[in-house]
């Protein structure tokens, strides 16, 4: 069976709204990304030859959020709202309750800080757990590409989270 | 190879996340081991993925994912993908047609081996696991990596008739980009085992395959031991243990057409 399955597809949800999520910066536009990249992804299941699946569903993700970023011209750079905290990222498990909110908080400055090049590969690989191979093919890039902006994003994070210890 | 501290700068978020090859690994740990500045950049990358996992994970709010899976039902019903939105109308009368081919995919997809794949099993038989690891290693650094080399399973598989005192099933998956390199004898846990080794790029993939009678279902376990990982089940009476430095998700891959062509 070549085709993939909607069920494989929808599967996938929550790795494509976490993607988008990151990628646009609000829930709204990953929310019209996501649905998009659905209707997108369901009309070609049945072309669908061989290949990863999560990895060619975040790949049609990822591109609906590059020319979205284009659509809107202008990536808009939301200050962090302490209301939005936390708005959609599910139950917290126990491990995370026990993280202090300060922690959380600072990394996820951290992250919004870097460029969607950098932002990307953090989230599919520390997010995700995708593997380089399944990286280079959502990101178009070969696999040592994928390596080099992952050293430079983890670089540029420390350096974010360094800073922000003052 | 050797490394030095450039390299090990360029390679140690690789070596962090596991996706360092078997050379560089070893390059990389015995510069490390020699370098103080060195083993505090391994510290730096280990304690930067450690601070992620405080990031928040973004889950699909409930209101979208009502309007995915309607989208779904609605190409479900077209295939082409064509006229959507005319079709949502129809989903109504035709609310039991999705249901009856998701039920049927989704029998056909759920091999056993999937589902039991994804419940990550204990850590399997720990003598087992350190044996295959050995017999992994000991292929590749004796220059021994197969007795009988042939892309060929019809050239590799009678040449284990009289080495072992059973049959294994060797398979072609090539067109999945897994090509066969060759088949050894070893022997692994007091175990007579056909080694069947097969390649994805540069990274050498050793199935040992052995008779194991057991009553129970295909037991899969998965385990990550010193940068190889190990995928084990038993189906048909055989016992199989895959081991490789490939990325887990690709060795996962590799066993699930594995499992699915020499059960076909």
């Amino acid at each position: 069976m070549s085709a993939v399955s909607h069920e494989a597809l929808l599967s996938h949800l929550d790795a494509a709204y976490n993607l988008a999520r990151w990628l646009m910066g609000n829930p709204a536009d990953a929310e019209d990304v996501v649905q998009d990249a659905y209707v997108r992804a369901l009309a070609g299941a049945e072309q669908f030859r061989g290949g990863d699946p999560r990895a060619w569903l975040l790949s049609i993700v990822r591109n609906g959020c590059y020319s979205s970023h284009r659509r809107l011209r202008v990536r808009q750079a939301t200050d962090f709202d302490e209301t939005v905290h936390g708005e959609d990222t599910g139950t917290p498990s126990p491990e995370q309750l026990t993280i202090d909110r300060d922690t959380s908080r600072r990394v996820r400055l951290a992250v919004e800080s870097l460029t969607p090049e950098s932002q990307e590969v953090i989230v599919l690989r520390e997010f995700e757990g995708l593997s380089y191979k399944e990286i280079a093919e959502v990101v178009a890039a070969p696999v040592g590409t994928v390596m080099s902006r992952l050293s430079r994003a983890r670089a540029q994070l420390a350096a974010a989270l360094a800073e922000q210890r003052g | 190879m050797s490394m030095n501290c450039e390299d090990v700068e360029r390679f140690a978020g690789a070596y962090a996340d596991g996706e360092l090859d078997l050379e560089r690994t070893l390059a990389l740990e015995a510069h490390v081991s020699t370098c103080a500045a060195c083993t505090t950049r391994l510290d730096e990358a280990h304690a930067v993925k450690h601070a992620l996992r405080a990031a928040p994970y973004f889950r699909a709010p409930e209101a979208l994912a009502a309007r995915v899976r309607a989208a779904a039902a609605a190409a479900s019903t077209d295939a082409t993908g064509m006229a959507r939105q005319a079709n949502i109308l129809r989903v109504q009368r035709n609310r039991w047609r999705p249901w009856l081919l998701s039920a049927v995919s989704l029998a056909a997809a759920a091999l056993v081996f999937v589902v039991v794949l994804r419940e990550r099993a204990a850590v399997a038989d720990d003598a087992t696991t350190e044996a295959v690891i050995e017999g992994h290693v000991r292929s590749l650094m004796a220059g021994h990596l197969v007795d009988v080399a042939s892309t060929d399973r019809h050239t590799v598989k009678p040449w284990f008739a009289g080495r072992v005192d059973f049959s294994p099933t060797v398979v072609d998956l090539v067109t999945d980009g897994f090509p066969l390199v060759g088949g050894r004898v070893d022997y692994i846990d007091r175990h007579t085992a056909a080694a069947l080794i097969y390649k994805r790029r540069d990274h050498v993939i050793n199935v040992f395959v052995w008779p194991q009678a057991t009553g129970s279902p295909s037991h899969v376990t998965r385990s990550d031991v010193r940068g190889y990982h190990l995928i084990s089940w038993t189906r048909g009476g055989m016992a199989v243990w895959i081991v490789s430095d490939l990325a887990l998700s690709e060795l996962e891959d590799f066993g699930r057409k594995l499992d699915a062509a020499m059960h076909d």
